[in-house]
């Protein structure tokens, strides 16, 4: 059983961490990234070619994590298998030693590197769940039987943010119905809409980590207001970042997500924070978070 | 039921006509909606 399953299980909070394999066959930057977050997350995600941009696969890097004692949570989306490969790509995930999965449809090839890219979802996130789950009873989408059986720890996302909420918290619901024993969520900048959204999906009784995104600049800030569906940059931290000195901006970003942090905490199972290569910053925001009772306690379990 | 908008974030595959319904009439105003 992964070290996430039992720290869910039991209901403890979590933190999980997320890195991004590169564009090359060079790894040594995304494991230091990794290592960087050993003694702060339980299990680490590993991005399958996150906005279609085409990368190394999240298959081989969450091997290389297995390999040093790192807990990955392995990203597979739906947008460039069909199920054929995806099954085939999960029972290999399985023989790897990868155990958490984090069932996506996947952005679209249109907002990636390779627009010209064919699109296949064969299946979306839901199907995908149900495939790993029948999986994880011995049997394939045909209804073959499988020779030996996987036990993954399946989980999905939902975008709390979003506006309407209805069709979010109808795919959560199918989500779980179809497997999923986890959440990880999109960007949360406003503590306020979380809580209404996890008053509304708490009787589903289904772990939901909150997504914490390291805001970096102000243009990331507003990119991501104008780009991302469901994330909204309230006004007054874009205007609280516009008055930070270029120096400070990490000691900012910091004090941000580690605010937001706080004001989540009292609703939700966890945080999956993002740090986009900003790694160093972890302990701090852990610290300042008020989380640094789990960094004590996985260290002394060590 | 596949919605599928080439240009944009959303994709749905489903057999649940409500939901497809609803998420039709999301679309509707919100194009860039992603479930």
């Amino acid at each position: 059983m992964s070290q996430l399953t039992q720290a869910l299980e039991i209901g403890k909070f979590v933190v999980t961490g997320e890195i991004g394999p590169p564009k090359g066959v060079v790894l040594d930057k995304c494991l230091h990234d990794a290592e960087m977050l050993r003694d702060y997350v339980t299990a680490i995600n590993v991005t399958d070619l996150q906005s279609a941009v085409m990368r190394i696969g999240s298959l081989a890097v969450s091997a290389r994590l297995v390999e040093r004692g790192l807990e990955p949570v392995y990203q597979l989306t739906c947008r460039d298998r069909n199920r054929l490969a995806l099954q085939s790509e999960l029972l290999s995930a399985w023989a790897l030693g990868i155990e958490n999965v984090l069932c996506l449809t996947g952005d679209h090839p249109a907002l990636g590197d390779h627009i010209e890219a064919k699109p296949v979802y064969d299946l979306d996130s839901v199907q995908l769940l149900k495939a790993a789950s029948s999986l994880n009873q011995g049997y394939d989408m045909a209804g073959h039987e499988l020779e030996s059986v996987p036990s993954f720890f399946l989980g999905a996302v939902v975008t709390p943010g979003a506006e309407p909420l209805e069709p979010q918290v109808i795919k959560m619901k199918k989500k779980i119905e179809a497997g999923a024993r986890f959440f990880q969520t999109q960007a949360v900048y406003e503590p306020e809409k979380f809580e209404r959204f996890m008053s509304q999906v708490q009787g589903f009784k289904v772990p939901v980590i909150a997504g914490i995104v390291i805001l970096k600049s102000v243009a990331m800030a507003k990119f991501m207001n104008s780009n991302v569906a469901g994330i909204s940059v309230p006004e007054a931290i874009i205007l609280e970042m516009e008055e930070t000195k270029k120096d400070d901006r990490k000691k900012k970003a910091v004090e941000i997500v580690a605010r937001i942090i706080r004001q989540v905490k009292p609703f939700c199972q966890g945080v999956h924070i993002m740090p986009l290569g900003w790694d160093d910053l972890i302990p701090e925001i852990i610290n300042q978070a008020e989380l640094g009772l789990q960094v004590r306690t996985r260290r002394a379990e060590e | 039921m596949q919605i599928s908008e080439p240009r944009c974030k959303i994709l749905l595959i489903d057999d649940d006509p409500d939901f497809v319904a609803t998420t039709k009439t999301v679309l509707a105003f919100r194009p860039d909606y992603k479930v």
